[in-house]
């Protein structure tokens, strides 16, 4: 599978994750997302040390491989007898079967969430090379860029849309563990941790506020260069008509004047 | 001549401090910075060493250092604002953050609602759901950082509230959860005390921190940057009025008796040492007996440390501590948790109550064994990869109801005696919370008040 231009390692049954394990989950983003869970059996909660320190080892072992390393290693997540292997495409869960829907549920929406501010992050890497061009135009506007109107209309549109988007992911991101804790919510705690997706959403905001704040300045100089030339064109408008008044006045002068 | 006596307060010029702990450093410190004149400041300490309940030692197996006393601080900026998080700041300690949220009950470890439902049924769960939302309707955010201000005088134990608790299983579960923190049993302390132990494991409530390096940093720190003579190894056995006013403070050294005068003292003393003290007979002595019986309260904790080749739990054990049903209800610190790359296994026990004033007893071995054996099969310890262990009994150094079951206002609570003695003043975190942001709160009362008379 390749996605973002990256190719993933082995499908799911060639890297020992058995293919029946794997679910491919929509994410709101379109972004694809595959997503297995492995029980661990009964000796996860056993007194056994030793054998459930091999079971990991090993489930972590196979994880890695088929996790991929999506640009970072995949991040291991140890929690109270319950192993997560988090990848942005890829994420293996392994636990008792009695918790292995719990811990699905907090990764399919810590994936949600981090998908979202993944593309907003995307769509910002896109926009912010061209914010040096753009910037003379948010101080004096010109001739020369009023065809450009639209374009940067389209940007400031894209700015606005991108922080929306981020007001809107604010509140998950933020919203505190539930108390008493449940499993979910401590996975999805430490995902936010590990990932630091609240100190990356923090950077995307300063982005895109400093996107609007570039686009807006631009808008308010398009507007004002195009009413100053709007009132431009009236004086000389005014100026010929009183002009021609009085040419008009003159003639009639004369006019008068000879008869 | 001066005279703090009666209606006619002078200002005071020398202050002695008795106790070298956190509350009598705390107070130098914080005079140091409130007084518009320099004042002179003795600081008497009973003991070789400063710090009191902050003691940070190291082994002598290798050179691993420990948390033998406060293991934690407690920081308030959830809900409010917190002075000693200021003032570590302000010392520019780095600090460490400290969380857990396991409990170990038999031989099962719950960390949430799923492990309590499934090891302990879901009836459980439901029971302990309803009891943690009862409790938050009883001490709201708001109320839990005011309430070592003003501690609700319900005149009902806290275990009247676990009575709540209809499955057994689930008051088992709070009891262990609270017990190590309460440092003494349910019945003993107050419903707002009770509460703010149980609120306390919601980080929306307080968070906890120890300094990076030991938390005897911020004893250092202090004590390097009071002004004032320090007397070590000088314990005060009697304060008395003296004809003009001043009081006079007797201490014994090896060298032998001292008699000192000064305008103002404050006791900064455990209560058990503070009883010991002798304020002669009269006004002072009825007043510091009312004070001391008011408060006596005692909570005891008793702490043992081990020394491991290896941190064998890592895995099994999750965040910086759990707590353990053994003893009544212990708290297991990973205390290699506080290090960055830790080379060897530090495990401390945290015991409260009256498990652990009944095991203080115990000859040192014989605690350290009971205790590593007390672990549950999944962290159970090999014996041989034990190094070293270390035993500190803290009995009777905490109160388990601070302010008394009908507390005072805050005046009332430092000046025991305001008509004869209105320069004797008493620091102690038994005033407010039993916790170093209580003893920072009891001296910064007292040493804006002495500030207040210097100036005048």
């Amino acid at each position: 599978m390749i996605i973002d231009g990256r190719e993933l390692p082995e499908p799911a049954g060639t890297a020992g994750i058995p293919a029946d394990a794997v679910e491919h989950v929509p994410l709101p983003t379109g972004r694809p997302f595959e997503l297995a869970a492995v029980a661990l059996g009964p000796t996860a909660a056993d007194d056994d040390t030793a054998a459930v320190d091999a079971a990991l080892a090993d489930v972590v072992a196979r994880a890695r491989a088929w996790v991929g390393d999506d640009g970072r290693p995949p991040l291991v997540v140890p929690l109270f007898g319950t192993l997560t292997v988090w990848g942005p495409h890829r994420t293996l869960v392994a636990g008792p079967a009695d918790r292995l829907p719990q811990l699905k549920a907090a990764v399919v929406e810590f994936a949600a969430l981090d998908g979202e501010l993944h593309d907003i992050e995307r769509h910002l890497a896109t926009l912010l090379p061209l914010v040096d061009a753009d910037a003379p135009l948010a101080f004096e506007f010109a001739d020369a860029a009023l065809s450009r109107r639209g374009e940067l209309a389209g940007r400031f549109r894209d700015a606005v849309s991108l922080r929306r988007r981020l007001a809107v992911l604010a509140p998950a991101l933020h919203v505190p563990a539930p108390q008493p804790p449940t499993l979910a919510g401590q996975l999805g705690e430490r995902l936010r941790e590990r990932t630091r997706i609240v100190d990356r959403a923090g950077f995307a905001t300063e982005q895109a506020d400093l996107l609007e704040r570039v686009y807006t300045a631009c808008g308010e100089r398009a507007s004002d260069f195009a009413i100053a030339r709007r009132q431009a064109a009236l004086e000389w408008t005014i100026v010929v008509l009183l002009a021609a008044e009085v040419v008009l006045m003159l003639v009639g002068a004369l006019t008068t004047g000879t008869t | 001549m001066i005279s703090l006596a009666g209606n006619d307060p002078r200002p005071p010029s020398t202050v002695a401090i008795v106790g070298g702990g956190p509350g009598g450093l705390l107070t130098a410190h914080l005079l140091a910075r409130a007084t518009p004149r320099p004042l002179r400041v003795t600081i008497f300490e009973a003991s070789g060493r400063l710090g009191g309940k902050i003691l940070t030692p190291s082994f002598t197996a290798a050179p691993v250092r420990y948390e033998a006393g406060a293991a934690e601080f407690y920081d308030y900026t959830p809900v409010g604002e917190d002075p000693l998080r200021e003032l570590v700041e302000a010392l520019g300690l780095p600090t460490t953050p400290l969380s857990g949220s396991s409990v170990i009950v038999g031989r099962d470890t719950l960390s949430n609602l799923d492990d309590i439902a499934a090891r302990l049924g879901l009836a459980a769960r439901r029971d302990l759901e309803a009891f943690d939302l009862d409790a938050r309707s009883r001490m709201t955010r708001g109320e839990f950082y005011a309430a070592d201000e003003a501690p609700a005088a319900t005149g009902r134990s806290f275990a009247a509230v676990l009575d709540r608790l209809a499955a057994p299983a689930a008051r088992r579960y709070v009891e262990t959860l609270i017990h190590s923190d309460l440092a003494t049993e349910p019945d003993r302390t107050s419903v707002s005390y009770g509460l703010q132990n149980y609120l306390m494991n919601d980080p929306a409530y307080l968070r906890l921190y120890c300094i990076a390096g030991g938390n005897d940093q911020l004893v250092s720190a202090l004590e390097a940057r009071i002004d004032a003579d320090v007397h070590r190894s000088r314990r005060v056995t009697d304060v008395a009025r003296m004809p003009d006013g001043r009081l006079r403070v007797t201490s014994v050294a090896g060298d032998g008796r001292h008699s000192d005068a000064f305008d103002a003292v404050v006791l900064a003393l455990p209560l058990r040492q503070l009883a010991a003290v002798s304020f002669g007979a009269g006004r002072l002595a009825d007043a510091m007996r009312v004070h001391c019986h008011e408060h006596d309260h005692p909570a005891h904790y008793l702490r043992v440390t081990a020394l491991f080749d290896r941190p064998f739990w890592r895995g099994r054990l999750d965040g910086s501590f759990a707590m353990h049903d053994a003893f009544g209800g212990v708290c297991l610190y990973d205390e290699s948790a506080r290090e960055p790359e830790p080379r060897h296994g530090v495990l401390g026990w945290l015991l409260g109550g009256d498990a652990a004033e009944r095991m203080a007893a115990l000859d040192d071995d014989d605690l350290a064994a009971t205790v590593i054996g007390s672990l549950p099969p999944s962290l159970a310890a090999d014996p041989a990869t034990l190094l070293e262990a270390r035993v500190h009994r803290w009995t009777g150094a905490v109160s388990g109801l601070p302010g008394g079951w009908r507390p005072r206002s805050l005046d009332r609570r430092h000046q025991p005696e305001p008509v004869d003695h209105p320069n004797l003043f008493v620091v102690g975190d038994y005033l407010f919370d039993s916790t170093l942001n209580g003893v920072l709160d009891s001296a910064t009362h007292v040493a804006h008040w002495l500030a207040t008379l210097a100036a005048a």
